[in-house]
């Protein structure tokens, strides 16, 4: 018993320590930063902006936000998604993977606006700014864990180049 | 933490994760205030997209949709590939018809020109996803119905065998089925999934993966700056090449002078280069210019 409470103190430390740090990162990036529950699961949307023949479509959902109770929209770039396949009508499978009550992290900006999140993916390496951050979409796994950037592809990087 | 599907009667586990939610409850408590609204952003010095309009629409229900018959044309019709198709005005039947012959003769051009106007029809079946708005709904029953007319007559086995011309066009060295090769994914369904789907275990699999890196380099070889990136990606962590943050920086370092921006140390680092040291950055950027240099001047 005293050596489980133990190590869950040990492990929250560590947690506590790891969340800090994400947030801190996030700032630095100028981000908004978010942890949440995911309420409504991913949906496609169709793009409104074709670049050099790559349509721009978006993946949405809803999270309730830790941070303040509300429900936000969050909006994912399809082209940003590590397995994004060019123009297709559909949503890339890792973001796809998303269910409801799944954990999310997010770094963004919010909607100027609505409550809501997007931007939340790599910005190419620009410098940072509030409206465009080097953000990202983490998946907590059920252990807890914190998994890498859903948003972080460079590979059409190019088309704002 | 995620409280859900814990095991029952763990209670060390679940000390742990009340104790998780509780410092969770503590750190939300105390956390400063989300930022107000951003202040009017300055311009950046590119573009990056950001249709929020887009983005603040609420969902609206959906209903039912329209009749496609009645629909005007969506608009250029896209292959598994990603690309728009230019069939020259022919249907997808009348396109065989024309190319076939060169096709089957072992002309490469032309199994790859067979192989993209199949490439459309390979997407006439494919579920329509979950949509945000009704709008988006209509708009890809009314692709979905271009593509059917265009696809007309045409049968899955033709569809299918359209793998078969691409494997012929890759092996024969062209740079654009090289990269269709990986974007069809090992079944012809689209890479996507295959990208998420953890079967280490499955020959076939492991085979089109070590097959369709080799085409990738190939065309990257070739001076193809999107296979490049594409490598660049695969290699940054993913279920079709091994991780290697190393070879992530040759092929952005490539990609970035292919396309005529080279990209700094600084970038390669923070994008692709955690846990590199910077002289390893130093030392995988300069094979990407090797590479380039070797693929892009000729």
């Amino acid at each position: 018993m005293m050596k489980a409470l133990a190590l869950a103190c040990a492990l929250l430390g560590a947690a506590a320590a790891a969340s800090a740090s994400e947030q801190s990162n996030c700032s630095a990036a100028k981000g908004a930063f978010l942890t949440g529950t995911v309420v409504s699961a991913p949906k496609f949307a169709a793009a409104t902006q074709t670049i050099q023949g790559v349509k721009l479509s978006h993946t949405h959902l809803s999270l309730r936000a830790d941070q303040d109770g509300k429900t936000y929209d969050v909006a994912m770039d399809n082209v940003f998604a590590t397995d994004y396949v060019k123009n297709a009508s559909s949503i890339p499978a890792s973001l796809a993977a998303i269910r409801v009550n799944d954990r999310l992290e997010l770094c963004g900006a919010k909607y100027t606006s609505g409550t809501g999140i997007h931007w939340v993916h790599t910005n190419c390496g620009d410098t940072p700014t509030t409206s465009a951050p080097n953000g990202w979409v983490k998946r907590f796994a059920s252990s807890g864990s914190l998994g890498s950037n859903l948003e972080r592809s460079q590979t059409y990087c190019y088309l704002w180049n | 933490m995620h409280m859900s599907g814990r095991a029952p009667g763990v209670r060390a586990a679940g000390m742990l994760l009340l104790a998780a939610a509780g410092l969770a409850a503590w750190w939300a408590a105390r956390a400063p205030a989300p930022p107000a609204e951003p202040a009017a952003p300055a311009m950046p010095a590119r573009a990056l997209p950001l249709p929020v309009a887009a983005h603040v629409l609420p969902p609206v229900p959906q209903r039912q949709p329209p009749a496609v018959a009645a629909a005007p044309l969506a608009g250029p019709a896209y292959g598994r590939h990603g690309r728009a198709v230019d069939l020259g005005g022919l249907t997808v039947a009348q396109f065989i018809d024309r190319h076939a012959p060169a096709a089957r003769r072992g002309d490469p051009q032309a199994a790859q020109a067979l192989y993209e106007a199949l490439a459309v029809c390979a997407t006439r079946d494919d579920p329509l996803p979950d949509v945000a708005a009704p709008a988006d709904r209509d708009a890809l029953l009314r692709e979905q119905a271009q593509v059917r007319r265009l696809c007309a007559g045409v049968s899955p086995a033709q569809v299918q065998e359209r793998l078969r011309f691409l494997a012929a066009a890759a092996d024969a060295g062209l740079a654009q089925a090289q990269v269709d090769f990986y974007a069809e994914g090992p079944d012809g369904g689209g890479v996507s999934a295959t990208l998420q789907a953890d079967s280490a275990d499955d020959p076939a699999l492991a085979a089109w993966r070590a097959q369709a890196v080799a085409h990738l380099q190939r065309a990257a070889a070739q001076c193809e700056p999107f296979a490049m990136g594409l490598l660049a990606s695969l290699y940054d962590g993913s279920r079709v090449a091994p991780a290697s943050p190393a070879l992530a920086v040759t092929y952005a370092a490539a990609e970035g002078i292919a396309r005529g921006q080279p990209r700094s140390a600084a970038l390669l680092q923070g994008a692709f280069g955690a846990g590199l040291t910077p002289a390893a950055v130093d030392a995988a950027r300069r094979d990407g210019e090797q590479l380039a240099r070797q693929a892009c001047t000729r």
